[in-house]
């Protein structure tokens, strides 16, 4: 079996810190070919793929990645089979139900949540015994209670300032967010060793 | 030979019966063990009498179903079931395995796991198998003080290898569970050295019962380890669980235990153990070394037929394989006759 170790990294800022992190535990050069637009490059035994950070799970479960990175939104929603190794303390976040100020609740009526979180969205509400009607968005999901297309949004929250600046507020967290180092099940079995060297080492970094 | 065949041979030699089903049963069967069956649902359909039907999705519920209390019996299976694939869709899959049903007894337990073993071995040379047992978990969650909904939220942690998030769950418990936990968890998987952090985590006799039934097991089937992330549902399985890799498939090819609670379930006083090989997850599971047939007989549009028949018939006879050719095809065959 081939022993390198492919690592999905997710395309944009997360990804960026991650590899930055991944560069100080000795796994990259930051002089390397992260700042090209190459989707694939190496760094000793390792290759790493740019890919769309909800696709993470998907490269890592279905064994074209060892290891990914990827936000606990995504594995929260996307339950995907594949072992969760380490909290990485960075992209630290929160998904949240979130309305128009002054917005109240009426339990007389199905609430209707717009959110790219859906599976989430559900579990959460059926949870606490509410009816809603989830309504499938890809983005600027925020513009929804303002259009009166929803109630409210289930979305990520970071600073709040998006949601602050289109008189939105946080209602309920539904869970705290952060990145996380994600491998796949068989691959852990057979590269054992060099996948929980990635782990110390990054864990090492992430827990300073 | 094809993988399925090499496995049924296998258990066919160690005493397992052949078990052969019809394609469809009483919805009823399945619907109230759905949780016993991977995730997503049935092909139903409603037969002439009005009955709700299913499409097999499974073999082991049906071979419970058949089982008579106080009668011991080992049956081997190689079936098409119908469930929905990896891709959420619909499939027919080919699923392997072999069950014992009858009396609790360590040795057919044993039997089994080295059974599950020597499958991986012919589906590939580079193969894991882990071990581990549900009484361990179970004792686990109550040393660490989780009860309800909360030892689900641990054993599905558990199962991710989530030490992180396994250990904010027993934290809001009120223990510490650090120790433990994480021994277990990165436990090496080696028998002996497993064996001994095991031992060293003991907190009494129900413990180490169980560890000596975990390593008596795992011993019995070459070059399986223990693996404290096999969790399996406590409501179906009760003692020991394993699951097997094969090195370049990204998902579990084997998995299975003791599952004396189905046993219960169904309102059976035997136990059973078992397992299923999954061939759908192999790349291709046709042999690639498939034996070649021993004679082509090569015949033209001038070739008398009674000839070409003849020769076969000798070469079927005397207990050989043999295929009829037409001229310029590729034979494929270990000898040729040329009798255009």
């Amino acid at each position: 079996m081939n022993d390198q170790i492919n690592i999905a990294l997710p395309k944009g800022r997360l990804g960026e810190r991650v590899y930055a992190v991944l560069c100080e535990a000795g796994y990259g050069s930051a002089d390397g070919d992260v700042n090209s637009r190459k989707l694939v490059f190496d760094y000793g035994g390792v290759r790493y793929f740019w890919v769309k950070p909800s696709d993470v799970p998907i490269y890592v479960e279905r064994g074209a990645a060892d290891l990914g990175v990827c936000g606990s939104d995504i594995l929260l929603e996307q339950d995907p089979d594949v072992y969760e190794l380490a909290d990485l303390h960075t992209g630290v976040c929160r998904i949240a139900v979130a309305a128009k100020k002054g917005f109240r609740d009426d339990p007389g009526r199905v609430l209707r949540v717009a959110t790219k979180f859906e599976n989430t969205a559900r579990r959460y509400y059926a949870g606490i015994g509410r009816q809603v009607d989830i309504i499938k968005l890809n983005g600027s999901i925020e513009l929804a209670p303002l259009l009166g297309l929803s109630d409210v949004i289930v979305d990520i929250v970071e600073t709040g300032t998006t949601l602050r600046e289109n008189g939105l507020e946080v209602v309920e967290t539904i869970a705290d967010v952060s990145a996380r180092l994600i491998a796949n099940k068989s691959s852990y079995k057979f590269k054992t060793g060099k996948i929980k060297a990635v782990q110390a080492s990054l864990s090492a970094v992430t827990e300073r | 030979m094809m993988i399925s065949d090499k496995l049924t041979s296998l258990y066919r030699r160690c005493g397992y019966e052949r078990y052969k089903m019809g394609k469809f049963e009483e919805y009823g069967l399945y619907s109230e063990h759905r949780s016993f069956l991977p995730p997503g649902g049935m092909i139903t359909f409603t037969d002439t009498d009005g009955r709700l039907m299913a499409l097999k999705p499974d073999v082991t519920l049906s071979i419970v179903r058949n089982s008579r209390d106080g009668v011991s019996a080992k049956y081997c299976y190689s079936e098409s079931v119908f469930r929905a694939g990896d891709d959420g869709r619909f499939a027919e899959v080919q699923q392997t395995g072999l069950e014992y049903i009858g009396e609790p007894d360590p040795v057919c337990v044993a039997e089994v796991l080295m059974l599950a073993g020597l499958s991986l071995d012919v589906i590939s040379g580079e193969n894991a198998l882990g071990v581990s047992h549900l009484g361990l978990l179970s004792m686990t969650a109550d040393r660490l003080g989780v009860q309800g909904e909360d030892r689900e939220k641990l054993l599905y942690r558990i199962g991710h290898r989530n030490a992180h998030g396994a250990l904010e769950i027993c934290r809001a418990a009120g223990y510490d569970g650090e120790r433990l936990l994480l021994s277990l968890l990165d436990a090496d998987p080696s028998p002996d050295e497993a064996e001994k952090t095991l031992y060293a985590l003991s907190d009494g006799r129900a413990w180490d019962e169980v560890v000596k039934a975990l390593f008596s097991a795992i011993r019995s089937a070459r070059g399986a380890g223990f693996d404290f992330s096999v969790v399996a549902d406590a409501g179906y399985y009760n003692g020991i669980v394993f699951r097997g890799y094969v090195a370049g498939v990204p998902k579990a090819v084997l998995s299975g235990g003791e599952y004396g609670n189905l046993m219960i379930k169904m309102g059976k006083k035997n136990s059973a153990a078992g397992f299923a090989v999954y061939l759908d997850r192999l790349p291709a599971y046709e042999d690639e070394n498939e034996e070649k047939i021993d004679q082509a007989v090569i015949y033209g549009d001038k070739t008398d037929p009674a000839k070409v028949a003849e020769q076969m018939r000798r070469v079927l006879e005397e207990g050989g394989s043999v295929r009829a050719v037409r001229e310029n095809a590729d034979p494929a065959c270990k000898k040729t006759v040329d009798l255009r």
